[in-house]
C-alpha cells in the first residue's frame, strides 16, 4: 500500500506491477470446463427461449390463401371501378404514349384556335377597309358630280374652271386607282 | 381466371393477378394470424389488394411492394380485430385440425403448431403482430420497429414478453396435448 503514496518512487511501482502480471497469470481452466458450459446454457432459460423460437418459427409456414382468391379480388376490382382500374393498371409505357397524344393534341388543337382567330380577324379587317373604300367612293362622286353641275350651269366664258376641273378629276380617278391596286394587293376584294 | 379474361380484362389485370397470385400467402397469413379468424382474414386480405390496386400506381419495386402490403395488411388486420367484438368461430378452429394433420414433426412442435392460433389469440394484439412478423415474417426487430413506429426497444420488449406468455401458454398445451392423446 506503502508504494501507491503520491511520493512514492517510480522504480518500486514498476516492481509492483511486474509482481503483479507474474502474479496474475493465466491459469489453466479445469478439464472438461467448455462442455460443462455448454450443457447449463442449453438448460438455462435463454437457451429454451432460443429452442422454443425456432419451434415458434418452424410452426408459424405461411398458409395458403382461399381457393379463387384472386379471381374475387379481381370480380371486386371489376365492380367497383372498372373504368379507373384500367387506366390504373395501364402500363407505363401506354401512359407515356397516351400522355404525348394528349399533349401533341392540346399543342394542334391551340395551334389551330389561334391561327383560326388570326384569319378572322384578318377578314373583319379587309371588310371594313372595303367598307372604308365604298364610302370614299361615294363622297368622292358627290362632290365631284355636284362640282360638274356648278360648272356647267356657269355662264362665264372662262374656260380655265373647266380645265381646273379636268385636272383634279384625273388626279382624283389616278389616287382612286392606286388606293384600289393597293387594296387589291393587300387581298381586300373590292366590289364592282 | 379464363372467365375474367374472355369478358375483356387488359394486360394490366393480368399483370394484377400475377402480384396477387405472388403475394396472397403473405398477406392471408398476416391477416389470419393476426385476427385469429378465416373469413375476416379473407375479407382482410381483399380489402389489401383492392387498396393495392388503388394505390399500385405509387409502388416502384418489388420490395417496396411488399414492404408496403406488409405494413396495411397489419394495419389492416389490426382494424379488423378491434372492429370485432365476438372471438373466433368454427372457421379458424378447422383450420387449426387441417393444418396440424399435415405436421408430422416432433410432439413440442406439434402441440405449438396444431394450436398455434389459439395460442397467438390469447397474446395480446400488439404482442401478437411483433410475433406474427418476426417468427412468420422472419423480421428483424429493427425491421418491425420501423414498419410500425415504434422504438426497437418496445418492439424487444413486446416479442419478449410474446415468448414468455407463448411458452407458458404452450407447456400447459403440451400438457393437455399428452394427456389427450394418452
Amino acid at each position: 500500500m506503502k508504494l501507491f503514496e503520491e511520493n512514492a518512487p517510480e522504480f518500486e511501482q514498476d516492481a509492483l506491477e511486474r509482481e503483479l502480471m507474474q502474479a496474475m497469470r493465466p491459469v489453466d481452466a479445469p478439464e472438461g470446463f467448455a462442455d460443462r458450459v455448454l450443457e447449463q446454457v442449453a438448460e438455462s432459460p435463454a437457451g429454451q427461449t432460443s429452442e422454443f423460437e425456432q419451434e415458434l418459427a418452424q410452426a408459424m409456414y405461411r398458409v395458403d390463401a382461399p381457393e379463387g382468391f384472386a379471381d374475387r379480388v379481381l370480380g371486386q376490382i371489376a365492380e367497383v371501378q372498372p373504368q379507373r382500374a384500367k387506366v390504373l393498371t395501364m402500363p407505363r409505357r401506354v401512359q407515356v404514349w397516351v400522355g404525348g397524344a394528349i399533349a401533341a393534341a392540346l399543342l394542334v388543337g391551340a395551334f389551330g384556335v389561334r391561327e383560326q382567330r388570326e384569319r378572322r380577324e384578318r377578314e373583319d379587317a379587309a371588310v371594313h377597309a372595303r367598307q372604308q373604300f365604298q364610302q370614299a367612293i361615294q363622297i368622292t362622286g358627290s362632290t365631284l358630280a355636284d362640282t360638274r353641275a356648278q360648272i356647267a350651269g356657269n355662264t362665264v366664258a372662262d374656260a380655265r374652271p373647266q380645265q381646273q376641273f379636268e385636272v383634279a378629276m384625273q388626279i382624283t380617278n389616278e389616287t382612286l386607282a392606286s388606293v384600289r391596286a393597293q387594296l387589291q394587293q393587300s387581298g381586300v376584294q373590292l366590289g364592282d | 381466371m379464363r372467365a375474367l379474361v374472355h369478358k375483356g380484362m387488359a394486360f394490366a389485370d393480368v399483370e394484377f393477378r400475377s402480384l396477387i397470385e405472388t403475394h396472397q400467402r403473405m398477406v392471408f397469413s398476416i391477416a389470419l394470424r393476426v385476427t385469429g379468424d378465416y373469413a375476416t382474414a379473407e375479407e382482410v386480405a381483399q380489402d389489401v389488394f383492392l387498396s393495392l390496386h388503388r394505390n399500385g400506381e405509387k409502388l416502384a419495386s418489388e420490395d417496396h411492394i411488399r414492404y408496403w402490403l406488409r405494413r396495411v395488411a397489419v394495419h389492416r388486420a389490426t382494424d379488423a380485430l378491434r372492429r370485432r367484438s365476438v372471438r373466433p368461430e368454427s372457421g379458424a378452429e378447422e383450420w387449426s385440425e387441417e393444418q396440424s394433420v399435415e405436421d408430422h414433426a416432433a410432439p413440442v412442435r406439434y402441440a405449438i403448431a396444431a394450436r398455434l392460433d389459439e395460442l397467438l389469440r390469447g397474446l395480446p394484439e400488439n404482442l401478437r403482430v411483433a410475433v406474427v412478423l418476426r417468427y412468420q415474417e422472419e423480421m428483424l426487430p429493427e425491421e418491425i420497429a420501423a414498419m410500425l413506429g415504434h422504438p426497437v426497444a418496445t418492439v424487444k420488449s413486446h416479442l419478449q414478453r410474446a415468448l414468455k406468455l407463448l411458452r407458458r401458454k404452450a407447456a400447459v398445451t403440451m400438457k393437455e396435448y399428452v394427456r389427450e392423446t394418452v
